[in-house]
């Protein structure tokens, strides 16, 4: 589970610091432009940083840095536990005049308070004495390897790897693949491939997605793969009546792509919800979970993406909606603030606010992210 | 999918945020049949709660026979006068399906009383309906409501925990 995420001189956050200390789900408000999205973007380095590729060019763009102040480091550190084990890592770059592209200053690795590596600029340092030369633009976690038998650095680098970062494009969930993928992207369009692989690896995880979604969609009856053309898969869906008539009607199948936006976003939450294992728990950061879902339906919505806690998970979401706003608590909301485009995010948790009555309210009124 | 008005479903009104993130941590906890509970906004004062209900809960139940509303107001201290005022503008019809719970004084002295946030003490709560062990619910803050979880539980258990 995270604990904290600090990000300086990158975008729109300059000494920011998100404390989800005990906090299994949380929830981001804020006005447009308050960087709620610069924080997936900066998830999204460690995952980068996790996943590869390996060059610093590939994730960290000059652009990148705040107010374009690059003689100033930009700097990414993060706390989490995973199976009691207290992680640190933190990475920081620099711009030097006349480069081309940032690099690595200095980066580090701490289990329990102990040094797994440290760098400074492109020598590496072991815990146990060797050191090595590593270039500038690549950075070392990818390549530390454990021994057999020890595991953190390899459960810290495959807990960010296959961390979730969502801001789904429905219209971009074709249902259709090539290839299996374990990588979700961030738009969902690789949504097929992601199934696939999930099914192929671990088969009886269908049942768990099948039993989500004849709850959410009560119609539904079954999904299957139809291939196509030499090595494509279609994903196709059925749905059958159900109750006193289900033999007056024949069963309908259609294409994943008919689906509606809401119901692609069934699939996806059902397909978190069964990924998330308590050996292997997500984290899943969505933006805007809402956003394609009826109003009645995202109650439930939010509250089952919530309770991937209950198997170990971490799940955060940015909103505006009211109906997702109220399923999360004071103590577990931060409002993001931003005076101007010259100014950075200022982060606070919702209980240090004093507004009075219902927070949608207090809202419309600008007493909580005016 | 949103409440099934055909299924046996309850309807929680909040009398205010402190009962509303109590509502949250109860949803939170892992036996809890979420998608057989709605939660209405914040009412904005116990007085709400009753307007509300008779505004739009009273017809509701009537119309859909599987349905349950349980009110979580404040009781200020004014203990079993409040509950009887609130009865009051309960139909007879209804009152078998309608449940009046909340803490003697405030939510706010509760979570000092136990060092707990709102959703613990709502997650906590659940726990204890669901293993019938009245633990929580003994607290001074909340023990005047015991007659009324006595004739809640039998009807309200199965539909909101799974297995039940």
């Amino acid at each position: 589970m995270i604990e904290r995420i600090y990000v300086h001189n990158y975008r729109c956050f300059e000494n920011f610091t998100l404390d989800l200390t005990g906090r299994k789900s949380a929830l981001i408000i804020g006005k447009n432009g308050a960087g709620k999205s610069t924080l997936m973007n900066a998830l999204g380095v460690f995952r980068s940083i996790c996943r590869g590729p390996n060059l610093v060019k590939e994730w960290i763009d000059p652009s990148d840095f705040t107010q374009n102040r690059t003689e100033i480091p930009m700097r990414f550190e993060v706390d989490l536990t995973l199976t009691k084990k207290r992680f640190h890592y933190a990475i920081a770059f620099e711009y030097p005049l006349g480069f081309h592209q940032a690099r690595i200053l200095d980066e580090e690795l701490l289990v329990d308070g102990k040094a797994v590596f440290t760098r400074e600029r492109n020598q590496v340092s072991l815990h146990n004495g060797p050191t090595f030369g590593l270039d500038w633009h690549v950075a070392a976690l990818p390549i530390i390897n454990e021994r057999p038998g020890e595991g953190p650095v390899q459960q810290l680098k495959s807990y960010f790897a296959s961390a979730i970062l969502l801001s789904p494009v429905p219209g971009e969930m074709s249902g259709f693949a090539e290839e299996e993928s374990f990588e979700l992207h961030v738009n969902a369009s690789n949504f097929t491939a992601w199934l696939n692989a999930v099914l192929i690896r671990y088969p009886a995880r269908y049942n768990d997605i099948a039993n989500y979604l004849q709850l959410v969609i009560p119609d539904f009856a079954s999904f299957e793969f139809v291939p196509r053309g030499e090595r494509g898969k279609q994903l196709r869906v059925q749905f059958e009546e159900r109750g006193m008539n289900t033999d007056t009607k024949p069963p309908i199948t259609l294409d994943f792509k008919k689906l509606s936006d809401g119901e692609k976003c069934f699939f996806l939450s059902a397909l978190i919800a069964a990924v998330n294992r308590p050996d292997s728990p997500v984290f899943c950061f969505w933006d805007e979970p809402d956003s394609h879902l009826s109003l009645p339906e995202i109650n439930h919505f939010i509250v089952a993406l919530r309770r991937l806690t209950n198997q170990h998970g971490q799940f955060l979401a940015t909103s505006h909606h009211p109906e997702a706003i109220r399923r999360f608590s004071d103590e577990n909301t931060f409002v993001f603030t931003r005076n101007s485009h010259l100014e950075p995010t200022i982060v606070r948790p919702l209980s240090e606010f004093s507004y009075s009555g219902d927070l949608i309210e207090a809202i419309l009124r600008n007493e909580v992210i005016g | 999918m949103s409440v099934n008005r055909e299924k046996p479903h309850l309807w929680a009104i909040p009398e205010d945020k402190a009962n509303a993130q109590i509502l949250n941590g109860f949803l939170m906890h892992y036996s809890v049949n979420f998608r057989a509970i709605g939660i209405n906004p914040v009412a904005g004062g116990w007085g709400r709660v009753l307007d509300i209900f008779e505004e739009e809960y009273v017809q509701y139940l009537r119309n859909y026979p599987a349905s349950h509303v349980v009110m979580l107001i404040d009781f200020d201290e004014k203990g079993e006068a409040r509950r009887s005022r609130c009865e009051q503008r309960i139909p007879n019809d209804l009152k078998p399906r309608t449940f009046l719970l909340g803490t003697s004084d405030a939510p706010e002295d509760l979570k000092k009383a136990l060092n707990l946030t709102f959703e613990q003490i709502g997650e906590a709560l659940a726990q204890d309906c669901s293993r019938d062990d009245l633990g929580h619910w003994g607290h001074p803050h909340l023990a005047h409501n015991l007659s009324e979880l006595q004739r809640m539980l039998p009807t309200l258990k199965p539909i909101i925990f799974q297995g039940s």
